[in-house]
């Protein structure tokens, strides 16, 4: 177990030492998604470029984003309740 | 790990389409049977794609990177519904993603699916498998499912951008530069993944024991 967090311990700062290395590619998109960071700037190099299925401009991709996760969240909950909060009750009063 | 759509040459995405396609069918047949035979899991399979559908695009922001990344949650997906449930819902998750969320694309879904949904949970599942018999804590367990499951996906997609990308480059040279530019950001967010799914197949475990794949 010790070992096991000597190695996580050793990755992480394995990390902030090539996150800095890399520090000034980084700050051109600060706070950029890893997709459009990195793998479409690998892509756009290579003269292919990205394009999206559906333009999503401005707020839209906040209303997708919302509007999904939202319905996700509900669905999440309401069979967590149904299958684990609601089962373990009746099996624990039993 | 979403390649967009205009990425990958027509040649590479239809590769990768039609080896998901395959995987996935067999998957689907799979699933069907298992959840013909627990109706219950029906229920617990549409809470699970829910949950990895959450996961798969939710961005985490890690410090030192500077960057955005997020987890890939197949590995929650094997703990529970198994892995053929598992790459069913990962690919449900990616479809979605795609048609409306402008997150990955249609003509790299193949790519995608290939990456998240069935590498990620085969690996999540090989470590399952190593790992179920052994005295190791259940939260050990479902830590080492997320993160092996999240790094390999990223190490897939890496694989599969090099390919489509090496026009002129030495294909390891650049399968090392786009890995070297995911660890900073990926490493933390799968440490991160690792503890997410620990913890969850831990409070699963402690109210239906029944319901999760690993033996407690």
């Amino acid at each position: 177990m010790k070992g096991l967090i000597l190695i996580l311990i050793s990755f992480i700062l394995l990390c902030i030492n090539i996150a800095k290395a890399g520090e000034d590619e980084a700050k051109a998109e600060k706070w950029g998604g890893a997709d459009a960071v990195i793998i479409e700037k690998f892509a756009q190099e290579k003269g292919r470029e990205p394009r999206a299925f559906i333009e999503l401009e401005g707020d839209l991709e906040l209303s997708a984003f919302a509007f999904f996760f939202g319905i996700a969240g509900f669905i999440a909950g309401y069979y967590w309740r149904k299958l684990i909060s609601e089962k373990n009750r009746a099996t624990s009063t039993l | 790990m979403h390649i967009s759509e205009g990425i990958l040459p027509l040649s590479w995405a239809a590769s990768w389409g039609v080896s998901s396609f395959v995987i996935l069918s067999i998957a689907l047949k799979k699933l069907k049977g298992t959840l013909e035979r627990n109706p219950e899991k029906k229920a617990f399979f549409v809470l699970i794609t829910a949950l990895i559908f959450l996961l798969s695009a939710l961005p985490i922001p890690v410090p030192f990177a500077g960057t955005c990344s997020h987890p890939v949650g197949v590995g929650v997906g094997v703990l529970t519904v198994g892995l053929s449930g598992s790459i069913v819902a990962g690919f449900i998750v990616l479809l979605l993603q795609a048609l409306f969320m402008a997150h990955g694309g249609i003509s790299s879904l193949g790519a995608n699916v290939f990456a998240m949904a069935i590498v990620g949970s085969f690996s999540a599942y090989l470590v399952l498998q190593i790992l179920k018999n052994t005295g190791l804590p259940l939260f050990l367990k479902g830590f080492l499912v997320g993160i092996v499951a999240d790094w390999l996906t990223y190490t897939v997609t890496t694989l599969q951008l090099s390919l489509a990308l090496m026009e002129g480059e030495p294909f390891f040279s650049l399968f090392l530069k786009i890995l070297l530019a995911f660890l900073p950001v990926q490493g933390p967010v799968g440490i991160l993944e690792g503890l997410i799914t620990g913890s969850l197949i831990v409070a699963l475990a402690k109210r239906r024991k029944d319901l999760v794949e690993v033996s407690v």
